[in-house]
């Protein structure tokens, strides 16, 4: 019950500042904008059965005359295209032609923006109580430090969560507005683990990105907060972690001849990796990523407690 | 069994790095009385009162709050307590009256009610629905007041309370502490460098110098008159022959001449036997004051900016 009271004066604190609703205006007109953007580029392709079906011929010509001095992953490549085009003939579809779910999908890529706006939060809401002085109110009340952090680290999710949600829902209303409401079993196409060509429908794909991004944003929230917790700053809490995010996957790609660099934990935030392109260093496997994952959770969230529990609460 | 003191400090010690800020204080208040902390700049004050809401760790000693100890359990004693450490923070963005509901919302049984009891208690009804940003100092100081009077404390815990306040704020803050303790019976623990204001606020004052508890005195034995020399102005009109006529009948006072007025040290005993005098020698008496050694006299002597005091 306090706990709930607790988390229900961080979230009043987090939305009657107008500066999160900003972030949350951002959000919402670089999703408007991709989506004019995309519109506007959008090509009538009339004859785009004729293109497919003659593309199929001369795929299934190569694949009869080539059989014996072609690699075996290309010739499943061009199998997987021509079955993939035959869907496309068979149930009408035009691949070239933005569907509203693909927009989604496409518009999934705000996620870069969406980690720094929650970064903001995240980085902010314990550092700001000591950068105005608010937190020796805050502890001076009957609730312990431990219910005050934890009530913190809900509200960031729940922030984190919210704002996932906004991008979520928009970029499904913008697609649907623009591009239309139908086509969410189209399948969409990528290849695996292994290379080879694979699909599933467009809606599955973009629940599953998403899936994966909340995993990737509930980590980076923490690192944020964990920062936040222990030097009191929000400034250095919202440039490490931003930096962190995006030099972190830069430095594992570089690095990635190494083994070691598997330890790292932005090899593993990721964990679409699994699902499409193949790990970002070989012998990685999603078993390890996860412990990885929960090992990196429980320290951050054990420093950040132990800290903030002993620290001195003085001379602001 | 005796009944239990609201606020008992044993041997509290803070050191931080190798300076000891708080030394081996003890002190206990019981209900009802209004306390105060009297030390100059960096006595250690602040440092007490933050080690007494939990804010920063104890490094020896006990602080027990109606015998609950703070460090055991925090949210038991806290639940008496209210408290203003330094000057109170508020949430700029939030209006007064939002600021009030969230610290109500962290405690329970804190009723709308009671928000708007308090607000009244302060006299902060015309601006509590503006943002705190727009608050002046004393309008602060206020608004933290009514934060720690949002659960009834047994135990009011302020630290220069009166900084920022208007005189007539001031009064009014002394006019509610008096009744607090007086008709709710809560213990007052105040600090303050105002020695003037200790004076009129205090039932008893505990002085303390670089963290040490030098004394704690009942304000009526520190500004006590009996036998003790007090400083009188007489207002006459001739003072150059008022000086010399008490200098011959009174060798042993010491006399001096300030203005149309003449200054000197007398117990209260001796004061008709010198206007006595000044008649009988023909000097017009306009006026006759007497001085209370205050406490800020008392206070100066004791610390006395040396180290070697004696009481
Ligand atoms: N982090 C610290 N490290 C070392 N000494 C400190 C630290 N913080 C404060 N002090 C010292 O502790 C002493 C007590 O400070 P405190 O704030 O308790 O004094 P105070 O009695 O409240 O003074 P004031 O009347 O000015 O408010 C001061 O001498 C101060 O310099
Ligand atoms: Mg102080």
């Amino acid at each position: 019950m306090l706990l709930f009271n607790l988390i229900r004066n961080e979230n009043i604190k987090i939305y009657r500042r107008l500066r999160t609703w900003i972030l949350v205006g951002i959000i919402l007109l670089a999703t408007v904008l991709v989506a004019v953007v995309m519109h506007s580029r959008q090509q009538d392709t009339p004859n785009w059965k004729q293109t497919l079906i003659t593309q199929n011929q001369e795929m299934q010509q190569q694949l009869n005359h080539g059989a014996g001095h072609m690699p075996a992953a290309a010739l499943d490549g061009m199998k997987q295209s021509i079955q993939l085009n035959q869907y496309y003939i068979d149930h009408n579809i035009n691949p070239n032609h933005t569907t509203g779910w693909k927009f989604a999908v496409t518009a999934e890529n705000l996620s870069g923006l969406l980690m720094a706006f929650i970064v903001v939060i995240a980085g902010d809401i314990v550092a700001s109580e000591f950068s105005t002085g608010t937190i020796k109110m805050l502890l001076t009340q009957t609730a312990t430090r431990a219910q005050i952090l934890l009530s913190k680290y809900l509200a960031t999710l729940l922030f984190a969560l919210f704002m996932t949600a906004v991008l979520f829902v928009f970029s499904l209303l913008c697609g649907w507005i623009f591009f239309g409401f139908s086509e969410a079993g189209e399948p969409h196409i990528y290849a695996d683990a292994n290379g080879h060509i694979q699909h599933m429908s467009t809606a599955s794909y973009l629940l599953m990105q998403y899936g994966f991004l909340l995993i990737d944003i509930v980590i980076t929230a923490t690192i944020a907060f964990m920062i936040s917790a222990i030097f009191r700053s929000s400034t250095l809490a919202i440039t490490i972690s931003i930096l962190a995010y995006f030099v972190g996957n830069t430095l594992v790609t570089a690095l990635s001849s190494y083994s070691w660099v598997k330890y790292i934990l932005f090899a593993n935030t990721n964990l679409s990796q699994y699902v499409v392109g193949g790990p970002h260093i070989k012998g990685m496997t999603l078993g390890f990523s996860v412990t990885m994952l929960v090992i990196y959770f429980v320290v951050m969230n054990v420093l950040s407690w132990l800290i903030f529990m002993k620290r001195d609460v003085a001379y602001t | 069994m005796a009944e239990q003191a609201a606020v008992e400090i044993r041997n509290l010690t803070k050191v931080i790095g190798k300076k000891t800020i708080v030394d081996n204080l003890s002190l206990t208040i019981p209900k009802g009385e209004v306390f105060g902390f009297l030390g100059p700049n960096g006595a250690g004050k602040t440092t007490t009162i933050r080690m007494m809401v939990g804010l920063i760790s104890i490094t020896k000693g006990q602080v027990l709050i109606h015998g609950i100890d703070i460090s055991k359990d925090f949210t038991a004693a806290m639940n008496h307590v209210g408290a203003i450490v330094e000057n109170p923070e508020m949430y700029k963005y939030l209006t007064g009256y939002q600021n009030l509901q969230h610290f109500a919302n962290m405690s329970t049984g804190v009723t709308r009610q009671r928000i708007d009891e308090v607000v009244k208690l302060v006299g902060l009804e015309q601006r509590i629905h503006e943002k705190v940003k727009t608050y002046s100092l004393g309008m602060r100081q206020r608004l933290g007041l009514a934060q720690a009077l949002l659960r009834k404390p047994d135990v009011l815990i302020l630290d220069e309370p009166t900084n920022g306040l208007d005189p007539a704020g001031i009064r009014e803050l002394r006019d509610l502490l008096r009744y607090l303790a007086n008709t709710e019976g809560t213990a007052v623990i105040v600090s303050s460098h105002l020695l003037s204001e200790m004076e009129l606020m205090c039932d008893r004052v505990a002085i303390i110098q670089a963290g040490k508890l030098i004394d704690v005195k009942s304000l009526r034995d520190m500004v006590s008159n009996e036998g003790a020399q007090l400083a009188t102005e007489i207002e006459v009109d001739r003072p150059e022959a008022a000086v010399v006529l008490l200098q011959t009948k009174h060798p042993n006072l010491a006399v001096k001449q300030n203005g149309d007025k003449i200054e000197l040290m007398v117990a209260r005993d001796q004061i008709p036997s010198v206007v006595h005098s000044l008649v009988m020698g023909d000097v017009k008496i306009y006026a006759v004051h007497s001085v209370n050694k205050s406490l800020e006299d008392t206070f100066l002597e004791i610390t006395g900016g040396s180290s070697d005091v004696v009481i």
